[in-house]
């Protein structure tokens, strides 16, 4: 039997009976050539290469990890749930060392999911990493956690999540915000007050090839990682910055996925975007396979391709490496700046938020308030309004001090339900989660 | 009357089946040319009689099997399109392999045309080489046959003896797997000629017409002597199908079992879920190969009654060394069997000496020493059971509806098969805490199981509405469809045409095991559908009644 250099756990879950919509391209077609392609090359016969069948999420880790509204049950799906189940069967595997690495090969995706959610956002309604990082930290105690997030469009919904998590440094790399959705990650979002620089984006100009990711790799990321030294490398794995890509207009090639994936080596990566179903993901999707588990990727191409047409022009890799310098001197000056905002006389941070669903054409406004803390990261609360909701969100965070905790639940209390639709705690440092009744 | 042979490890074992009852049975012992014992005891079993109102002669050999496993193959030379994906050296299993340039993607659209004059060369190569055989395989070819029947076309003019393609083989999608069946088909094609021949002559003089002379296939089926002869592969591993089977057919039905087969050097695990015995997800493995030839999924522990019983550093351990009967000497040693016959009736017999000084070797009575043998022997037999339960609930699943409601696989009860099932039935029934059913004519279950094999394939279409195309490898089938083309219509054309190929009596024999109907989106709008149909003759093993 073949045998590959590392172990590799595959999750496959197309949930071909699922779909949002009968032409929408986050379709069941999504994963069906992927699917023909895998089994065509007999992937399933490498003695330690295994597929596993997901699990079903316990709503315990979404509620840790999201802000449901009007509740879980009434917007996620079961699709939805399996999707994120499957990201904690593959964490599970590769945690107790069952397998070196794990691919979770589902739809729908999850990156788009903020901390409050509402629904539909970029197809993602609640986000499979946010909860597989939850799952990791409670179950397995993992304290230092690096997500990669190389899918065309900027993970604004795990960048949310993890926005003053100085213990999850989040690093995308997706097509400038003023070309495409959703509009954010650009180089001055670089995280919270007590996680400045841990939040990092590169804002790709249209038509960056091969060249230019690959450049970022090796000039920013792996750089950046060696620092931050995580337990553990997860890969939110989008696909859509392939050339033939209908929704983007990137020029990336599966010879460049592969390339890519095997320099990051992540421990785990999790299906996100990718809709050139045909000609793209089933070369992509091999590629990172093969990358992940050590085979020789050097015949996966596509059949169209031609390297002479991708050449990134000159233009363009002159602004990575100007991006790439920025973005590192963001990195190497964060002590700095959190020392600055810390000892300043401001007691809180505010951001305002204006977050689109655009699946479902409704928009959200949102306040969020992030204590200033000298003994922990503080305490956060959330005023958002939508769809004639009005919430009130309190996150307490793991690493919060005594006073930071009892004021969350202080301020649970003294919270009348009246002014609000919902009144919502998490106890994160607890691992426990409150709601007022109506 | 349909009659059952099996060739085992030690003995061929025949029966005689008449209205659903066992009405003869008896083992050979196997000699040392294996044509020569099978046709002997043939000829000795078989009366003129019997001749008169046979239906059927199922034959399970290990023939094929043996060539591969001691490596008596023929020279193959390989043609392999292998397009994109893996680095293509593993698949270089023939004697001469060549690489052709050309592709077909998993749509079955020709994205690169063969190149034909390199084939051609090589083609001319292999023949200067005195390669007979000839293998064709192409990625994606079972989507779309063609480049591999260009090949093959081409490849006419060179007369090789044997040619074999691989979309003939399996409609299922897995590359390097076609490549291995393709090849070892044609690797044992003179082994199996020269059965196939001695058969024929069998059959030739004892008036017994071909058309009833059948083969059984690793995955329980059977096919005619004649029909097998450009696929002398599917006659590999037949023994696992005919013990399962054997053990099926000769207890009463429940939905989920476990069916174990102690033999003389081995005990084969198989197991029937939802009524169903479990099969390998894409095919056999045999020697190194893994391939595509449809087989049951049984797991195999190297423990059976001839297995020797001795300690290593102070723990027991049985087998996989064997030893026959007849072999033993001075009581040196003890076999599974001798402590099985030991724990049943404790009386004093030669094996004592042995069993002694074992015992005494870990302070132990010869009771408790053989209870602890007969211990080690069931927890060599539940892990492997607990390796095939894993395996049944870890099947892929690709629906939403099957991760929710599929049902997940508890074995009601075991049966027990094989010589010594009797010795060992309260045992494992008190050790693995199991109902364990040791059916009426357990001895010759193996040959039963064959005897009762009917006919059993596969049948893979695939549909795709926008190049208005179709495809059934299995019968050949390539044609197209207008753009209209329902699952419906694709679940009434398949049943038709396995009627029409006489595959299938009537309509109730196939049954539709997986569907899809996938709509196909461009630029955000509907413009076709791919249709997916798998479907099955069902097994329909007879009911002995006694
Ligand atoms: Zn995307
Ligand atoms: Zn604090």
């Amino acid at each position: 039997m073949l045998k590959a250099k590392n172990s590799l756990e595959l999750i496959l879950f197309p949930a071909f009976d699922w779909r949002i919509s009968p032409t929408h391209p986050e379709r069941e077609e999504r994963l069906l050539y992927t699917i023909d392609q895998i089994e065509e090359e007999g992937l399933f016969d490498y003695e330690n290469i295994k597929i596993y069948n997901p699990e079903m999420i316990d709503s315990k880790y979404i509620e840790m990890t999201h802000f449901c509204i009007p509740a879980i049950s009434s917007i996620v799906t079961v699709s939805h749930e399996i999707a994120a189940g499957s990201a904690i069967t593959i964490a599970k595997k590769v945690l107790s060392k069952e397998v070196e690495k794990g691919f979770a090969l589902i739809r729908p995706p999850g990156h788009h999911a903020h901390r409050v959610t509402y629904g539909d956002r970029g197809f993602c309604i609640i986000n499979n990493e946010a909860i597989m990082v939850e799952y990791l930290r409670k179950e397995y105690k993992i304290k230092k956690i690096a997500i990669i997030d190389t899918d065309c469009h900027h993970g604004d919904g795990t960048q949310d999540i993890f926005w003053n998590d100085k213990d999850v440094l989040f690093i995308s790399l997706h097509q400038d915000g003023t070309t495409l959705y959703p509009g954010t990650g650009f180089t001055d979002e670089i995280g919270g007050p007590s996680a400045i620089g841990y939040t990092l984006n590169l804002p790709l100009p249209p038509y960056t090839s091969d060249e230019g990711f690959l450049y970022c790799l090796d000039n920013l990321i792996i750089p950046v990682l060696e620092e931050f030294k995580p337990d553990i490398i997860i890969n939110s794995a989008g696909q859509d910055n392939h050339y033939s890509d209908p929704l983007t207009n990137m020029n990336f090639s599966a010879q460049g996925y592969a390339k890519l994936t095997e320099k990051l080596s992540p421990n785990i990566s999790v299906l996100e975007g990718g809709y050139s179903i045909e000609s793209a993901l089933p070369y992509v999707n091999l590629g990172i396979i093969f990358a992940l588990a050590g085979i020789d990727y050097s015949n996966i191409k596509e059949p169209d391709y031609n390297p002479e047409r991708f050449t990134q022009p000159q233009r363009i890799s002159d602004y990575i490496k100007r991006l790439c310098e920025q973005v590192y001197s963001i990195w190497k000056s964060k002590e700095e700046r959190e020392y600055k905002i810390k000892m300043g006389n401001q007691d809180y941070y505010f951001r305002k938020k204006s977050i689109y669903y655009d699946t479902m054409g409704f928009r959200e406004y949102q306040l969020e308030k992030i204590k200033i803390c000298k003994k922990c990261s503080g305490l956060i609360s959330i005023d958002s309004f939508c769809l004639g909701y009005r919430v009130f969100a309190i996150v307490i965070p793991y690493d919060a001090c005594n006073d930071c905790q009892n004021e969350g639940h202080r301020l649970f209390e003294n919270t009348e339900v009246g002014d609000y639709s919902h009144v919502l705690l998490q106890d994160k440092k607890n691992f426990e989660f409150f709601r007022k009744p109506l | 009357m349909i009659v059952g042979l099996d060739v085992g490890g030690t003995t061929i074992d025949i029966v005689a089946i008449e209205n659903g009852k066992v009405v003869a049975s008896k083992k050979f012992e196997r000699g040392e040319s294996l044509i020569d014992s099978v046709l002997e005891s043939l000829t000795q079993f078989i009366s003129k009689e019997m001749i008169s109102n046979l239906e059927k002669i199922t034959l399970s050999t290990t023939i094929t099997t043996n060539a591969i496993v001691q490596n008596n193959l023929d020279k193959v030379g390989m043609i392999i399109e292998n397009g994109i994906g893996a680095n293509p050296e593993f698949l270089m299993c023939g004697d001469m392999n060549f690489f052709a340039d050309g592709y077909i993607n998993n749509r079955g659209i020709e994205v690169k045309p063969v190149n034909i004059e390199s084939v051609k060369s090589t083609l001319q190569n292999f023949k200067q080489e005195d390669i007979e055989n000839l293998g064709i395989v192409g990625k994606f070819s079972v989507r779309n046959p063609q480049h591999e029947l260009y090949i093959y076309e081409v490849a006419k003019e060179y007369n090789f003896k044997f040619v074999s393609v691989g979309y003939k083989l399996s409609g299922k999608l897995n590359f390097p797997r076609r490549v291995f069946s393709t090849y070892l088909n044609c690797a044992v094609y003179s082994t199996f000629n020269m059965f196939y021949k001695s058969i024929l002559t069998f059959s030739q003089e004892r008036k017994i017409p071909l058309e009833k002379i059948f083969v059984q296939k690793p995955d329980g089926g059977i096919v005619n002597l004649h029909n097998i002869e450009c696929f002398p592969i599917f006659s590999i591993l037949s023994g696992p199908a005919a013990s399962a089977q054997g053990g099926c057919v000769l207890s009463n039905f429940v939905k989920n079992a476990i069916i174990i087969d102690i033999g003389g050097t081995t005990t084969d695990i198989a197991f029937l879920s939802n009524g169903n015995l479990v099969l390998e997800p894409y095919g056999a493995k045999i020697g190194k190969y893994p391939t595509l030839v449809r087989a049951i999924y049984s797991r195999s522990v190297g423990l059976g009654a001839e297995s020797i019983v001795k300690i290593v550093d102070d723990t027991v351990k049985i087998g996989p060394e064997t030893k026959r009967w007849y072999e033993k000497g001075k009581n040196d040693f003890i076999t599974f069997y001798d402590v099985l016959q030991f724990s049943n009736s404790y009386h004093e017999n030669p094996i004592n000496a042995g069993l002694k000084s074992l015992s005494t070797q870990l302070n132990m009575s010869q009771e408790d020493f053989c209870k602890l043998v007969i211990s080690r022997a069931a927890a060599m037999i539940e892990e492997k059971i607990k390796e095939g339960i894993e395996f049944i609930n870890n099947l892929p699943v690709y629906t939403i509806n099957k991760f929710l409601y599929g049902e997940k696989f508890v074995p009601q009860k075991i049966i027990l098969i094989g010589g010594p099932a009797q010795l060992l039935k309260p045992h494992l029934e008190n050790e693995l805490k199991i109902k364990v059913e040791v059916p009426k004519h357990y001895m010759v279950a193996n040959a039963i199981g064959c005897a009762v094999g009917s006919i059993s394939k596969e049948y893979n279409l695939v549909a795709d509405t926008i190049q208005g195309k179709m495809v059934i490898p299995e019968l050949n089938i390539y044609q197209s469809i207008p753009a209209d083309f329902t699952i419906d219509q694709a679940k009434k054309f398949l049943i038709e045409k396995v009627l029409e190929c006489r595959e299938a009596k009537n309509q109730d024999d196939v049954e539709i095991v997986d569907e899809s109907s996938f709509n196909m989106i461009r630029s955000f709008k509907f413009c076709g559908r791919m249709i997916k149909i798998k479907a099955q003759l069902k097994p329909k093993l007879l009911n002995l009644r006694d």
